[in-house]
This record gives structure tokens, sequence and C-alpha cells, in this order.
């Protein structure tokens, strides 16, 4: 039998996912002009992974304790794409060309996940005040 | 001439608040799985579940039996003393996304929104059940 604080438990593994976006998208803007690295070459924006995990719980007779799952960042992954070059000669990492290869972050882009990501946080908040609200008017049966 | 002896049948007293116990227990049990719904929001690949009320009167659970499995191929039959609330089935008819995320945010709230007023009915429903008791047992006075 799944109760409010599996109902919680879910809401808040989403959220905390959620959060782990809010945290690369700050990563990625932060650095949107980062031309060094520890490894080499410029800052690479990276993208969470979520993937579904079972509730880590028996719940022996539900049908339902099946089909919740909780979100788990998987791994985090970098993009890819190649990063804009820019002619600047005198800057200290540009390549025998002049160019400076710039970070493959754009701004518009994160603002865009930014949005997603702070909705889905707010949806995730308000179905917990939801089963808040189911659990109260279960405390008043009988008042 | 001798008079009959009415003998009247032994009635539970809560019989009627039984049945909104199990409603109860099956909106609690699909707000879980709705709210996991909200949770997956972006996990890539996710199919919302929904929570399908199981009709009471299945052949097993109104003899108070348990099917008797003679192979091993047989499917399970219902446990006679664990109660099933609910039957999870995959609800994703909302247009999937190119990350196979079938989960409509919009969709997904008005479900747990629903859910919350039913579970609320419901529990208005146990109050004024358990309020009648209580007038019937002060001898109509009070309650």
């Amino acid at each position: 039998m799944l109760g409010v604080f599996s109902a919680m438990e879910v809401s808040a593994s989403g959220l905390s996912a959620e959060r782990t976006r809010m945290n690369t998208i700050a990563s990625n803007l932060a650095n949107s002009h980062t031309t060094r690295t520890a490894r080499g070459g410029p800052y690479k924006r990276i993208d969470p992974v979520f993937e579904a995990a079972l509730l880590d719980r028996t719940h022996a007779g539900s049908q339902a304790s099946g089909a919740v799952s909780l979100v788990r960042v998987s791994k985090i992954v970098e993009d890819s794409r190649p990063g804009q070059l820019v002619y600047e000669p005198g800057h200290p990492d540009a390549n025998p060309a002049g160019y400076v290869e710039y970070p493959n972050v754009n701004v518009v882009e994160e603002m865009v996940n930014m949005l997603t990501a702070s909705r889905a946080y707010e949806a995730g908040v308000t179905s917990i005040e939801s089963v808040k609200g189911m659990a109260k008017s279960a405390i008043d049966i009988g008042r | 001439m001798a008079r009959g002896v009415l003998l009247m049948r032994p009635v539970d007293l809560f019989s009627g608040v039984a049945p909104l116990h199990a409603a109860l227990d099956y909106h609690l049990e699909r707000h879980n799985v709705l709210s996991s719904n909200i949770a997956h929001v972006d996990t890539p690949g996710y199919r919302p579940k929904d929570l399908a009320r199981v009709e009471e009167g299945s052949f097993d659970r109104v003899l108070g039996v348990t099917i008797e499995r003679t192979s091993a191929a047989h499917l399970a039959g219902g446990e006679a003393g664990t109660p099933e609330v609910g039957r999870a089935f995959t609800d994703a008819t909302a247009g999937g996304g190119a990350d196979g995320n079938y989960v409509s945010l919009e969709r997904e709230a008005g479900k747990l929104a629903t859910n919350q007023i039913r579970y609320d009915i419901v529990s208005v429903l146990v109050s004024s059940e358990l309020r009648g008791l209580l007038w019937a047992a002060n001898d109509g006075k009070a309650g």
C-alpha cells in the first residue's frame, strides 16, 4: 500500500532531479565564455540524463507500486557540438590561425531550459501540496 | 398463542464505512501514480501510468478463497488476504515528444486535481457516515 509519504518521496525525487538540471544550466551559463578547462580546450555544455528508478520499498500486494517510480539522474553528459570560432589573434587561447574556440553554450537555449526546469519544479511542488491537502482531509475525518 | 420472536440479524455498524475506506485507499494509491508521472516530466522514454479501479466482485474475492494453482504456468489467482485497490496501466494517449516522453503536464495536473477533490469528497462522506453513527449512539440527541 502506497501512502502519503511515498507520494512525497516520489515528488521530492523529481524536485531534486530538476534542481540538478538547474545546477547544470547555471554551470553552462556561468562558463559561457570559459576557454580554458582542466583537461584542455574550451568548456563544453553539460546536460543531465534522467531515468526512472524503482521505488526502493516492498509494497506487497500493491499493483500500483510497480507503476510508481522515482526520478534519478543517471549521468551527466557533455554536449559534443563544436563551439563558435571567433577571430581574436591577441587571445592567449587563440589557435595558430588566430581563432579562439568559445564554449558551445547558447544563452537563449539555456534560458529556455531554465524555464522548463523551473516549471517542472513548480509542478512537483504543487503535487506535494496536493498530497498534503489529502492528508489533512484524512486527518479531519470524524471531526 | 405463542408469539414469534423477531430475531435481528447482527449488523456490522461500520459496513457503510468499509467501501468508503476502499475508495480512500484507491485515491491515495492513484495519487502516488500521478505524482510519479509529474515527477517524470523530463525523463526520456517515460510513459505515464494510471490506476484503474478494480471491480469489487472478482470471483475469488467474493468467495473469500484463493484459487489454487495446479501448474506453475497458470496465472496467479488473487491472494485472499491482500486486497487490490487498483490495476495499473500505461496511459500514453497524449502525443509524445522526440525524447519518447509521453507525459503531458496539463493532463496529469488535471488528473491530480480531480483525484484530490474526489478524495476530499470521500473523506467528507466518511465523516458524515461516522456522524450518523454517533447520532444513533446518542439516542438521536447529539452528534
